[in-house]
């Protein structure tokens, strides 16, 4: 009985019953949380400022260390003696994930610290280039002096907001292609990340017992397609026949997802993932300690020992904090010309390293140890020459480059 | 080329990714029989999720995370009941609304509390007998509480649903609610609960998606499972007992992605196909669904007469 009202004259009183009270003021809760969620970087600057202070090295140089840098400066990229540098960061994560959003803006904190007159804001978990054109434009139009892009899939938003804004200084992760031209108010900057991650690769093929090494990536793009092919290129200059599997697992925060990846990784008979990704590192940490045998983790970015000392073999420290502190003050001082490029690598990036803890150290021959010591030493004075996505013969833009590359042919050996 | 060892992790990977949606599905059967399309639940799991890590972060106890999963839960649920059900507001556009919220609130509530954090988690347990049989032992020892707890939750959904007078009424104010309030029925009183029952469950589906990783928050770390449960609810035509299944399904078609990375025979297919193809079966699943038809006053805001 209760299920058979009228259909048609129940419809219509239901139609009556359209809600007369808009949500407005849900509206204006989710404002609130906005402006929050937005507030989240500035509340993170002190604790992470302060963090940053003590476990980081101070960097020596101040200055980007390209000579593309020192390039007369133009009109829009200076600011006046005394005034406020006002730098816009965007990146994919947050402030205080303990990976490559966090390395920012510990450089970040970093020139603020030492240069008064700067003062940067963030704006976190931007990975929608529509959400990066918006944003950026809103500092720009509120005469920030330096909108900086620490995302590698924000070229085109870049280009855009260079181009709505050519009195603002736009800097954006890239590494553009011989001969490739661009607004003079946008710069590109390129880090070598997977410099650090070729040690991390050298490193894993000692400690692996498997013989069986593995990467877990974010997304498919050169600028990272690079680090995963990277690691493999540096275990196969230790150990030519090593097996190397990759996945891109196509998120940088689903734990869950990272956590399944790496258990079938273990499953196929890896025992050493390279995190390619961000936050999700944290789902393969605790696939690595599931497991029911001895398997290490590589985590990317950020000096991540502290978090599972027991299955982080090396961090892959990609210097993006040294990075983000030079590009800040460089552009602070008036140095970064027009249409510039700032390259970074592990020749003039000091913070670029896979370090060998002692944990790790102790499992090693004194042969290991010292044959790591040099690939190290090599790759830092170049005498290693790994090639990147866009320099070598091949490069290593595009999945499964690495595996074809000979590693004596590139100064292993 | 499938080893033994690929296959277990196939369908231990699949039951993992099953877990959190079949909790938020089994809530969001409950909300869309009583008439309410919630589709708040992504925010639902944030805020379970972040009260779980929290929990375990700052008392190191899963049981109380799970807890506080659920009465964030249910306070928030409270407040979705409130604007949906008293307030009439559009369901979809307060869901939404809510989804966002949820992302900014976890993730302010993530930068200052617990950022860099882990908490507890929940290891596989052995259940005697099952333990020891061969290949299901296996996949199921590597399971924690949270799948068993999941599976309870689908047959207490389902005899609340089909087998009390509240899942009766409940029901009878999401077909016909005029009908249910001339028969004496309070509509909103019914669907108060419901909600926060819903809540509650999709809290509690990402309460297991922190204690299955590291115990810590990632904000936005359920990466769209609540959409996937609105799908799931739909497929399985709001049946407690089918929404385990279709979720195990979805969760085993994720799983392939991690196995064909390993089969040197399904190497060359793109991963992104991979990558998209649950989603594209849940889609299409959705579409050719025979008789998937909604509750008729799901979605519609309700007033009583006179009011």
């Amino acid at each position: 009985m209760l299920l058979h009202g009228g259909r048609s004259k129940m419809e219509e009183q239901m139609r009556e019953t359209k809600p007369r009270w808009a949500p407005r003021w849900l509206l204006l809760v989710s404002a609130i949380a906005m402006i929050l969620a937005a507030c989240a970087g500035e509340t993170a600057d002190t604790t992470t400022a302060a963090t940053t202070a003590e476990t980081t090295t101070p960097s020596a140089e101040t200055t980007a260390p390209s000579a593309e840098t020192t390039a007369p400066a133009t009109d829009t990229t200076e600011a006046a003696g005394g005034e406020e540098y006002q730098v816009a960061l965007i990146y994919p994560g947050t402030a205080d994930d303990l990976s490559w959003s966090n390395a920012w803006w510990d450089g970040a904190a970093q020139a603020m610290e030492a240069n008064p007159n700067i003062s940067v804001e963030s704006v976190e978990l931007l990975n929608d280039p529509a959400a990066v054109v918006q944003q950026g434009s809103a500092f720009a139009s509120e005469g920030f002096d330096l909108i900086l892009i620490a995302h590698g899939a924000m070229v085109e938003p870049a280009h855009t907001i260079a181009e709505q804004f050519p009195d603002v200084l736009v800097c954006q992760l890239y590494n553009p292609a011989e001969g490739e031209e661009w607004a003079p108010n946008l710069c590109f900057f390129d880090i070598a990340q997977h410099n650090a991650n070729f040690m991390a690769g050298a490193l894993a093929a000692m400690v692996s017992e498997s013989g069986h090494i593995a990467s877990l990536n974010g997304f498919a793009f050169p600028a990272l397609t690079r680090q995963p092919e990277a690691f493999n290129l540096g275990a196969r200059c230790v150990t030519p026949d090593i097996t190397f599997t990759q996945q891109y697992i196509e998120t940088w925060t689903d734990t869950g997802i990272a956590k399944s990846a790496t258990q079938a990784e273990i499953a196929g008979g890896a025992d050493v993932v390279l995190s390619a990704t961000d936050s999700a590192v944290f789902g393969i940490l605790e696939g690595a300690a599931e497991a029911d045998g001895q398997v290490w983790v590589v985590p990317s970015y950020y000096e991540s020992q502290s978090l599972d000392p027991d299955h982080v073999m090396t961090s892959a420290i990609h210097g993006l904090t040294f990075a983000s502190k030079s590009i800040i003050e460089a552009g602070a001082a008036g140095e970064i010309g027009e249409s510039a490029f700032i390259d970074f690598d592990a020749t003039n990036d000091p913070e670029i390293d896979a370090p060998l803890y002692d944990n790790i150290a102790s499992m090693l021959s004194a042969d290991q140890v010292a044959l790591y010591e040099d690939i190290l030493a090599k790759v830092r004075s170049g005498e290693i020459a790994i090639p990147d996505e866009t320099t070598g013969d091949p490069t290593i833009g595009a999945e499964g480059a690495g595996a074809a590359i000979d590693p004596a042919s590139i100064g292993c050996g | 080329m499938f080893t033994e060892a690929l296959v277990l992790a196939f369908f231990v990977i699949g039951i993992q990714l099953m877990v959190p949606i079949v909790m938020a599905a089994l809530g969001e059967a409950v909300a869309e029989k009583s008439g309410v399309l919630n589709v708040g639940i992504e925010g639902m799991m944030l805020i379970g999720a972040f009260a779980t890590a929290y929990m375990g972060i700052t008392r190191r106890s899963a049981g109380l995370g799970i807890l506080a999963a659920i009465l964030a839960g249910c306070v928030f649920g409270a407040l979705l009941a409130f604007l949906y059900v008293n307030r009439g507001t559009d369901q979809i556009v307060t869901g939404l609304m809510f989804n966002i919220f949820a992302l900014g609130l976890t993730g302010t509530l993530h930068s200052l509390y617990l950022a860099g954090q882990n908490g507890e988690t929940l290891t596989g347990i052995v259940i005697p007998g099952i333990g020891s049989i061969p290949w299901v032992g296996e996949i199921l020892n590597k399971q924690s509480l949270m799948l068993y707890l999941a599976i309870a939750l689908a047959f207490g959904v389902w005899y609340l649903l089909n087998k009390t007078w509240y899942g009766l009424y409940a029901r009878a104010a999401g077909e016909r609610p005029l009908a249910a309030e001339s028969g004496g029925l309070n509509v909103l009183r019914l669907r108060y609960p419901a909600v926060i029952v819903a809540s509650a469950l999709a809290a509690l589906g990402g309460s297991a998606l922190v204690l299955a990783t590291s115990g810590g928050f990632v904000p936005g770390m359920t990466a769209g499972r609540g959409f996937i449960a609105l799908g799931v609810v739909v497929l399985a035509k709001w049946r407690p007992l089918w929404i385990m299944i279709y979720a195990l399904g979805f969760g085993l078609t994720q799983g392939l992605q991690f196995l064909a990375a390993q089969v040197p025979a399904l190497q060359s297919v793109p991963t992104q196909f991979w990558v998209a193809l649950p989603y594209l079966v849940t889609v299409i699943a959705v579409v050719f669904a025979p008789g998937s038809t909604y509750p008729a006053a799901v979605g519609i805001p309700y007033r009583r007469a006179g009011s």
